[in-house]
């Protein structure tokens, strides 16, 4: 599978990036990292007239530690946050759900702009040219009929990225810049839930910087990744959680967002609702864990079977919350 | 001491440092002036006949060179058993399968080619298709081959003994459904082939073939040229695992349109080609039904065996033949009926894959073992100890075993899993478990089945070394050099070696088998010999005294019995030129495996092998209840290869085949929709990476076949054999669930966890 004829242009600063998606709009697309978009472009699921290169940037590419917390340039690579002590010591659930994206080779030029930005994912999509030319296009190309879900209406292509959930879970932010303006608003709301277009990114827009705050005293985090082999896995279910620990041993506050089982990342909004300020034990995981699972929305587009996939949301959200914990005590005691 | 110098040491692969640092050149590395680029168009449909190809548009890209459809072709049809040729190199009147053959163009880019290809116009008319062989066999379902009408295009039914009498006399009797999935082999190198037309309109292709002779004569027949008209070259290969032993169309594209455009012609494929359009590991079907004595004596086996082939043929009578007959093997079974169905299918076809049929049977038989061992109340390993099958004892199908430490493989493998300690007494979720095999050591006849050698000494002192095997990443180059070296007396260094080229290198069937290091070892030490006795002969006239009285060792020719006296072995050549003797000294060797009984077992039995392996694995497993994810925390596998002629090799070839077994047990499966594969990439077909390859340990059991080369028998294949029912009756000491699909994935552990749990 060869790549596509293109124009290939590779901006200095930030500022001509942004003049280019302007001038060439629906025809442009950005190449972070490359490491989604090559396939893209090799299977033809994506056929822009012009590449813009963002490798040759310089100013997105960037990891500061502030007094609000972190911000990192969007073209920071993933083994570049994998191995900065910063995060390593300030952030270790973060540097760990790093460590389980893709493998090395793939962090070595993936890009933390690029993961955010992913297209959602499909068994019955994402495949070469030849391939789909079995069925036909499918609803997300153009054609009238959805392969994964009997007589879908909608694109229910699978938000996959692993580090969006547990970024949410840590209420962060990204920072997008066109030629026009600059907005900031919190990462939850970067996302559409819609299968074909994941993010609200408009054409002439790019993502340049994401916000990390601070992790007050008194909570804990983690992310739990589903797969079947230690490496090469897109996440089959993913769940970030994040807790804050109050007066003996009770929930002040808790976040649980479910990634790779629905069309955005999923934040289980009850878990919030209802359950702080009690102990937390058993019962309450066991709680927790029936609300992940109902809010789980995970369909037949991936090889692994749905049931299983929304079955171990459950146990995945038990996981993650007793590490979190653990680490809340972590941290009261140091 | 070890009484060899060379042989028996853990030489490094003579091309290791040229792969790891990326200067082997593959069958894609190489480049011609003027070369042009090919592609191949599939059919999207599984069943269909072609009604038109129009190749208008495709020859207007610029570019573009030549373009050709199965009209085109010769009418020649190819196929790796010769009685059972079923395939065009381009789908003629109808396509079996998606990815199917249909057209192929050469452009001067490999751009140029892929936008070719998607302009060409082809009008099909669809054909009701059939998935599953056991619908495939119903009267009605739809024909793949016309030749073929019930589908069933290779059928065995062998009766050993007298069944119905030993099920008779059995005091329990096991019967038990299993089923296997596809399996890709997923060489790392791609399939490619690169072809030159010369002036007399001989074809050179160069192509990553495990079988360079085998090729040449497919090739020459689809061509419909003589076969001195084809020469093959094989450069480096970057794994086969059985899945290059075929003709593929790019081979005889390339040098087709070689011919018809007098330009060199390369075509690979890409990997979602590896993975829909060459070959895969039969899934089969599995009905085994075996009779046992009170005491574990096994006294009867009954098995039917549906294996799904997919749209054309490969290698089927051979493949279900095998099945049948290593059932008879490592254990003794005196009473066998198997019948073996290879059955049609509108899918990806099957082929020769590590094993070649027997993983799949042997998966259900040590399955079966444990289930047995259970009911009677006999620990697995003596079960296994009590029907071993020994060196000497007659069997029942006639093969010929001269050496076998079969239970000696088994005794060790449980002595290094901890057997006794761990068995049954692990904690919930961890357990050990364990499962022998046997494999050939490559056939003893068929046609085509010899190997040669030419070994030549040169005026300094280096020895150039010519023989026809296919190193295919295996090491085989490096383990006959050592051999020459050894029977020469010579460091490895001084060996060059030019291999697998059919013009310049003497005939060798090709790496299949297993068979390379026993056939083309010994082809290769015999021309040693051969130069060796030539040398000695002058240097005996010199000092005087008989050949026989002479050593080579060391790089000197002595006197055994005065070993300081003597010469050199650059001294040695020059007595021998001054001696008038003509130069270079030259050594043959023509190897065809002896058998008393010798039979290709497609028609009657008898001994289809020099020399039989034998193995052990043994597994420890640990399974996550809450989610059923099975880690492998240790392998162990114990090998009876005869005689390692390069342990570091052997045990590279061990500890592969136990990962790819792995695959087979926990990971791996091409999973189809209505014929199309939904995983064709190595990112949703999940082989096991470095991180799930747990702590192995080889054990090399030394036998000393009589037959092999310093004793040596084969170690590639049959490790193969077992990993997965050892991992699965692991799996069953760990939670108490039995496994009979494979490959065990963690919605099954865990859906099974449940309905026990209920
Ligand atoms: C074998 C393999 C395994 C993988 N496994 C995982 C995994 O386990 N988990 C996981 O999360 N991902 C995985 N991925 C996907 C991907 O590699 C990562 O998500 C990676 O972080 C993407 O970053 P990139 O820089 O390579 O993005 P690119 O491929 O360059 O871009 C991805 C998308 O984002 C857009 N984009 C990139 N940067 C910006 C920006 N600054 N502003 C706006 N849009 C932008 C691009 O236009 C494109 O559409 C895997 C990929 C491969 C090939």
């Amino acid at each position: 599978m060869n790549l596509p004829q293109f124009e290939f242009i590779q901006p200095r600063s930030v500022e001509e990036t942004c003049d280019l998606l302007k001038k060439h709009g629906e025809e442009a697309t950005l190449l972070a990292g490359g490491t989604a978009l090559i396939v893209y472009l090799r299977y033809r699921l994506k056929k822009p007239k012009v590449v813009i290169g963002l490798k040759g940037l310089t100013g997105l590419n960037y990891l500061s530690q502030q007094k609000e917390g972190l911000t990192i340039g969007s073209m920071v690579t993933l083994e570049t946050l994998e191995r900065s002590p910063m995060i390593f010591h300030g952030y270790p659930p973060l540097n760990s759900a790093i460590q389980q994206i893709a493998v090395p080779p793939v962090r070595n030029q993936a890009t933390l702009g690029g993961n955010i930005c992913l297209e959602n994912r499909c068994i019955f999509y994402n495949q070469s040219e030849f391939w789909r030319k079995t069925q036909g296009p499918c609803l997300r190309l153009g054609g009238g009929v959805c392969y994964a879900v009997e007589k879908g209406k909608r694109c229910q292509a699978v938000y996959s990225g692993d580090l969006a959930p547990l970024l949410i879970a840590l209420n962060a932010k990204v920072k997008i810049l066109s030629a026009q303006r600059e907005r900031t608003l919190p990462l939850a709301d970067f996302f559409t839930g819609r299968g074909e277009k994941p993010n609200i990114l408009n054409q002439d827009e790019l993502l340049t910087e994401i916000q990390i705050p601070l992790t007050e005293p008194g909570v804990g985090y983690a992310y739990e990744k589903l797969r079947v082999r230690e490496g090469m896995e897109f996440p089959m279910a993913g769940v970030a959680v994040r807790i804050k620990r109050g007066e003996n041993g009770t929930i002040e506050q808790i976040k649980i967002v479910l990634g790779a089982v629905g069309t955005a990342p999923i934040e289980v909004t009850k878990a919030s609702d209802l359950l702080v300020g009690q102990k937390f034990d058993d019962k309450i995981l066991e709680e927790f864990s029936n609300q992940a699972m109902e809010a789980a929305r995970p369909v037949g587009n991936q090889i692994m079977n749905s049931e299983y996939r929304r079955k171990m949301v459950g146990v995945l959200t038990k996981r993650a919350l007793r590490r979190a914990w653990a680490m809340t005590e972590k941290r009261e005691s140091s | 001491m070890s009484e060899f110098n060379v042989v028996g040491k853990r030489e490094p692969m003579l091309d290791a440092w040229e792969k790891a640092t990326g200067k082997a050149k593959y069958t894609d590395d190489l480049s011609l002036p003027g070369m042009l680029f090919g592609k191949i168009l599939r059919s999207p449909l599984p069943h269909a006949k072609i009604l038109k190809v129009d190749l208008t548009e495709a020859l207007k890209v610029p570019g573009v060179k030549d373009a050709i459809s199965g009209r085109d072709i010769p009418k020649r049809k190819y196929g790796i058993v010769p009685k059972a040729k079923d395939e065009y190199a381009l789908a003629i009147e109808k396509v079996r399968y998606i990815g199917d053959e249909v057209a192929a163009v050469v452009a001067t880019s490999p751009e140029a080619a892929e936008e070719a290809i998607s302009r060409i116009k082809v009008e099909y008319e669809e054909l009701p298709a059939v998935f599953d062989p056991l619908e495939a066999m119903k009267p009605g379902a739809p024909i793949i081959h016309e030749e073929v009408p019930d589908n069933v295009s290779a059928t065995i039914r062998k009766e050993f003994g007298n069944v119905a009498k030993a099920f008779k006399d059995s005091d329990f009797i096991f019967e038990d459904h299993f089923e296997t999935q596809p399996v890709n082999h997923c060489p790392m190198e791609p399939q490619a082939a690169l072809a030159m037309v010369d002036h007399f309109g001989k074809v050179t292709l160069w192509s990553s073939t495990q079988i360079p002779f085998f090729l040449r004569r497919n090739l020459a027949t689809t061509l419909d040229l003589p076969e001195s008209k084809v020469r093959i070259i094989k450069p480096k290969v970057g794994g086969g695992f059985g899945q290059k032993i075929d003709l593929y169309a790019k081979d005889f594209c390339a040098a087709f349109f070689a011919m018809r455009t007098g330009r060199p012609v390369k075509f690979v494929y890409d990997r979602e080609e590896v993975f829909t359009c060459t070959r895969q590991r039969h899934p089969m079907y599995i009905y085994l039904k075996t009779g046992v004595k009170k005491d574990g004596t096994i006294l009867a086996q009954q098995f039917r065996v549906i294996a799904d082939g997919g749209a054309y043929n490969s290698t089927a009578p051979l493949m279900i033949t095998l099945a049948c007959f290593f059932i008879m093997l490592p254990y003794r079974i005196e009473n066998l009926l198997f019948e073996g169905y290879h059955v049609y299918t509108n899918k990806p076809v099957g082929g020769a894959m590590r094993g070649h049929g027997i993983p799949q049977v042997r998966f259900a038989v040590e399955t079966q073992l444990d289930i047995i061992a259970e009911k009677i109340g006999i620990d697995p390993l003596e079960l296994r100890l009590k029907n071993a099958f020994q060196a000497g004892e007659p069997h029942p199908a006639k093969l010929l075993v001269q050496s076998c430490g079969f239970s000696e493989t088994l005794k060790k493998a449980a002595e290094a899993i901890g057997w006794r300690e761990k068995r049954g007494k692990l904690p919930f979720g961890r357990g050990v478990g364990l499962a022998g095999a046997s494999f050939p050591s490559g056939v003893s006849n068929m046609s085509h089945i010899s190997s040669g050698a030419i070994v030549k000494i040169e005026r300094d002192g280096s020895v150039t070394l010519l023989t026809g095997a296919a190193d295919i990443g295996q090491g085989a180059e490096t383990v006959i050099s050592q051999i020459v070296a050894e029977e020469l007396g010579v460091r490895i260094e001084d060996i060059r070696i030019t291999a697998a080229d059919t013009e310049i290198t003497p005939l060798d069937p090709g790496t299949f088998g297993s068979g390379v290091t026993l056939r083309a070892g010994n082809a290769a030490r015999m021309a040693a010999r051969a130069a060796k006795e030539k040398l000695l002969e002058a240097i005996a006239e010199k000092m005087e005294v008989s050949p026989g009285e002479l050593e080579m060792k060391n790089r000197r020719i002595f006197l055994r019995e005065n070993p300081d006296r003597g010469f050199s072995f650059e001294e040695a050549i020059k007595i021998y030129q001054y001696s008038d003797r003509p130069m270079p000294i030259i050594g043959r060797g023509s190897y065809f495996p002896p058998a008393k009984e010798p039979t290709t077992l497609l028609h009657e039995d008898g001994n289809f092998s020099p020399a039989y392996s034998f193995m052990t694995q043994a597994a420890e497993v640990e399974v996550d209840p809450k989610t059923g994810r099975v880690r492998v925390l240790k392998m162990v596998t114990a090998h009876d290869c005869g005689k390692a002629i390069n342990p570091m090799l052997v045990e590279g070839q061990l500890e592969g085949s136990v990962v790819g077994g792995m695959g087979q047990a926990l990971y791996e499966n091409i999973i189809m929709e209505k014929g199309q594969v939904l995983n064709p990439n190595f990112l949703d077909y999940g082989i096991p990476t470095a991180m799930e390859i747990p702590s192995i340990e080889s054990i090399e059991v030394e036998t000393n076949d009589p037959e092999g080369p310093f004793g040596a028998k084969e170690s590639g294949e049959g490790t193969q054999l077992s990993p997965a029912p050892a991992i699965v009756n692991a799996i069953y000491d760990a939670i108490g669930v039995r496994f009979k699909t494979l490959p065990v994935t963690p919605d099954k552990v865990l859906e099974a966890l449940e309905k026990r749990e209920r």
